[in-house]
C-alpha cells in the first residue's frame, strides 16, 4: 500500500494525526484535544496550545498507525499544516513532520490549513462537483471562493475583521455560555425569537465580511438592556450572521455558476447555517455539500486529502510556516 | 556509535554529531548562514560520512532559553528518535552551560537565562546535579549561592550579577559565556546515557511549570 498520505494538524489548539487514501478513505484519524486546556481561559492560550501539542504528537502518531493497521513504510508522504495558525503550535507539527520524513525517508510536504479545509468536503466518499462555490466559515477564517477544480482556486471575498467563529465565540461569551460558543449560542437561538433588529454588516457591498460591527452591536445591546432575553439575542444574532451569509453566498452562486456549494468549516455544524443553506441551493438548483460534522472542524484527514493535490506540483513546498498563506496559495 | 547532538537554546540552531564522546562535527563553528536543523544535520552527516540510519542515539538541550527555537529542537529530535527507534536525552541549557564552564574553571557554575516581565531562569551546576529555578535575579542568585564562596557566571545577567551588593564577599569569576556550546554534549555523552527516553515519553522543554 503506497497511496496513503499521513497528515499532521498542529495549526491551533488540537493535536491531529490522521491516515488517508488519494480517494479520501480514512484509515484512521486521532486527535488529542486541548478543550481543557483552554477552557479556563475562554479561548486558545497560545503559549499552552504549543506545550500540549509537544506532549501529545508523538502518541498520536503512533496511534493513527496502530488503529490503520499499517507501517510508515506503507505511506507514501507525509503533509503537514504550514500556515496559518499559531506559530508555536505550527513549529511542533512541521518539525515532527521533517523529524519523521527524515527517520523514515518520506517526502515532508507544507499544507495551507485553508485547502485543507476545501478538500474536506471530499473526505469519506467524493461529494463536490466543480466548478464549485465554497464558504469557508470557522474560528479562524471567513470567506467565499469559487473552484474551477480542486486546485484552481479564485478568492470573491474575506473577512476585514472578525471571522464569523471569533464572533460567534464572542457573542457566546458575552451571554455567558463559555467557550467555545458556536454550538451553544446556536442552540439558545432555537429557543428565542428574532426580534432584536441587530445591522447586518456589509450584507450589499460585494463579497467580503464584516462581522465585529455585529459584535459591537450585540455588546450595546446587551449593555442597554440589563432585562434582554438572552433566547432573542442569541436568536436575532444568528438570523444577522445567517442573512449575511446567504445573501453573499446566494450573489456568489448567480455569478459563478456552480454545480456545488460547498460549505466547511467549525461553523458549518451550525444546524441554522445547513437549514439556510439547504433553501438558497433548492432555490437556485445547485448541490449542497456539507462535510460530515467532524470533518467541518480542523482535522489531519483534510491535510492529507489535500497533499495528494500537491504531489503533481512541480516542486515539493517545503515544511516551513508561513502565517500569511491565503487561499490561493499553495 | 554515533551521537547527534541538538542545542537550540541560545537562539542559534546548533548540531554536533560525535561517536564515542569524539566530536565529529559542529556546524556552531561556522554558523555564519542561518540554516534549518534538517539542513545542518544532512552537512554534518555528509561531512562526516554517515547517513541519517547511523545516528544511534539523540541528545537535546531542552531549555530554557529561545522558546519557538527550543520547542523547534524538541519536536526535531523527538520525532527523529522516533522514527528511527532509538532513545534521546534531555538535557537543560542550564547543565549544559554548567558542564561547558566547569571544564574550564572546575569551580560551581551560576547560570541564568531572560524570561518575560523581568523574570528569569537561574541555574547552579554543581557536578553531578543541576538546580534551576524561576524568579527574579537579585532575590534569588544570593540564596542559591548562599554557601558558596566562589563561582563561575554564565548568560545574559553576567554584569547584573557580578555587581550586586548582596554578593560583594563572594568571589565570582565571569565566563564570559551566554550559552554553552553543542560539543560539550557530544563529549559528556556518556553522562546522559542514564536518562534517555523513548516511546511514550520523550523530551519536553524546560517551562517555568515543569520546575
Amino acid at each position: 500500500m503506497k497511496d496513503v498520505i499521513l497528515g499532521i494538524e498542529t495549526s491551533c489548539d488540537d493535536t491531529a494525526v490522521a491516515l488517508v487514501t488519494s480517494e479520501g478513505t480514512i484509515l484512521s484519524s486521532v486527535v488529542a484535544s486541548q478543550l481543557d486546556v483552554h477552557a479556563e481561559f475562554g479561548g486558545i492560550y497560545p503559549e499552552f496550545a504549543a506545550r500540549a501539542h509537544i506532549s501529545a504528537i508523538l502518541p498520536t502518531v503512533h496511534q493513527a498507525f496502530k488503529n490503520a493497521g499499517i507501517a510508515p513504510n506503507d505511506i507514501k508522504a507525509i503533509g503537514v499544516t504550514r500556515g496559518p495558525g499559531l506559530i508555536g503550535s505550527l513549529l511542533v507539527g512541521l518539525n515532527t513532520a521533517t523529524g519523521l520524513g527524515l527517520g523514515w525517508n518520506k517526502p515532508v510536504i507544507g499544507i495551507n490549513h485553508l485547502r485543507g479545509h476545501l478538500r474536506s468536503a471530499d473526505l469519506e466518499q467524493k461529494r463536490v462537483r466543480y466548478p464549485a462555490t465554497i464558504l469557508l466559515v470557522s474560528g479562524g477564517h471567513t470567506l467565499l471562493a469559487h473552484m474551477k477544480n480542486p486546485v484552481e482556486i479564485t478568492l470573491l471575498g474575506t473577512t476585514l475583521d472578525d471571522s464569523v467563529g471569533e464572533c460567534y465565540d464572542k457573542v457566546g461569551r458575552m451571554l455567558g455560555l463559555g467557550y467555545p460558543g458556536g454550538p451553544v449560542v446556536d442552540r439558545m437561538a432555537t429557543k428565542g425569537l428574532p426580534s432584536i433588529p441587530f445591522p447586518r454588516p456589509a450584507i450589499n457591498k460585494g463579497f467580503d465580511f464584516s462581522f465585529s460591527g455585529l459584535k459591537s452591536a450585540v455588546a450595546r445591546y446587551l449593555d442597554a438592556h440589563p432585562e434582554a432575553v438572552y433566547e432573542d439575542v442569541a436568536a436575532s444574532y444568528v438570523l444577522a450572521v445567517m442573512d449575511v451569509l446567504m445573501k453573499k453566498s446566494s450573489v456568489a452562486l448567480k455569478q459563478y455558476p456552480s454545480q456545488s456549494f460547498v460549505i466547511v468549516g467549525g461553523v458549518a455544524a451550525s444546524p441554522q447555517l445547513r437549514e439556510e443553506a439547504a433553501k438558497l441551493c433548492n432555490k437556485l438548483n445547485v448541490e449542497l455539500c456539507l462535510p460530515p460534522l467532524r470533518w467541518s472542524t480542523d482535522n489531519a484527514a483534510m491535510v492529507a486529502l489535500a497533499a495528494f493535490d500537491y504531489l503533481n506540483l512541480p516542486t515539493i513546498t517545503k515544511p516551513v510556516v508561513d502565517l500569511q498563506l491565503k487561499i490561493t496559495d499553495f | 556509535m554515533t551521537t547527534l547532538a541538538i542545542s537550540t537554546s541560545s537562539g542559534q540552531f546548533a548540531l554536533a554529531i560525535g561517536e564515542n564522546s569524539r566530536v565529529l562535527f559542529d556546524s556552531s563553528i561556522d554558523s555564519t548562514q542561518e540554516k534549518g536543523l534538517e539542513e545542518i544535520l544532512s552537512d554534518g552527516l555528509s561531512c562526516c560520512n554517515r547517513e541519517v540510519s547511523d545516528i544511534s542515539h539523540i541528545i537535546v538541550d531542552v531549555g530554557p532559553g529561545g522558546t519557538s527555537r527550543v520547542r523547534t529542537g524538541v519536536a526535531f529530535a523527538n520525532a527523529l528518535a522516533y522514527s528511527l527507534g532509538i532513545s534521546v536525552s534531555p538535557v537543560s541549557s542550564m547543565e549544559l552551560a554548567g558542564i561547558d564552564a566547569w571544564e574550564k574553571y572546575h569551580l560551581p557554575v551560576l547560570s541564568t537565562v531572560k524570561s518575560i516581565k523581568g523574570s528569569a531562569y537561574i541555574g547552579l551546576y554543581q557536578p553531578p546535579d543541576t538546580s534551576i529555578q524561576y524568579g527574579e535575579v537579585q532575590d534569588l542568585v544570593p540564596k542559591m549561592v548562599q554557601n558558596i564562596d566562589k563561582f563561575v557566571v554564565v548568560g545574559v545577567h553576567r554584569d547584573n550579577i557580578l555587581q550586586l551588593p548582596s554578593l560583594k564577599d563572594k568571589t565570582m569569576i565571569d565566563s564570559t559565556l551566554t550559552f554553552g556550546h553543542v560539543s560539550c554534549l557530544i563529549k559528556n555523552s556518556n553522562t546522559f546515557a542514564n536518562r534517555a527516553c523513548g516511546f511514550p515519553v520523550y523530551a519536553q522543554p524546560v517551562t517555568e511549570k515543569t520546575l
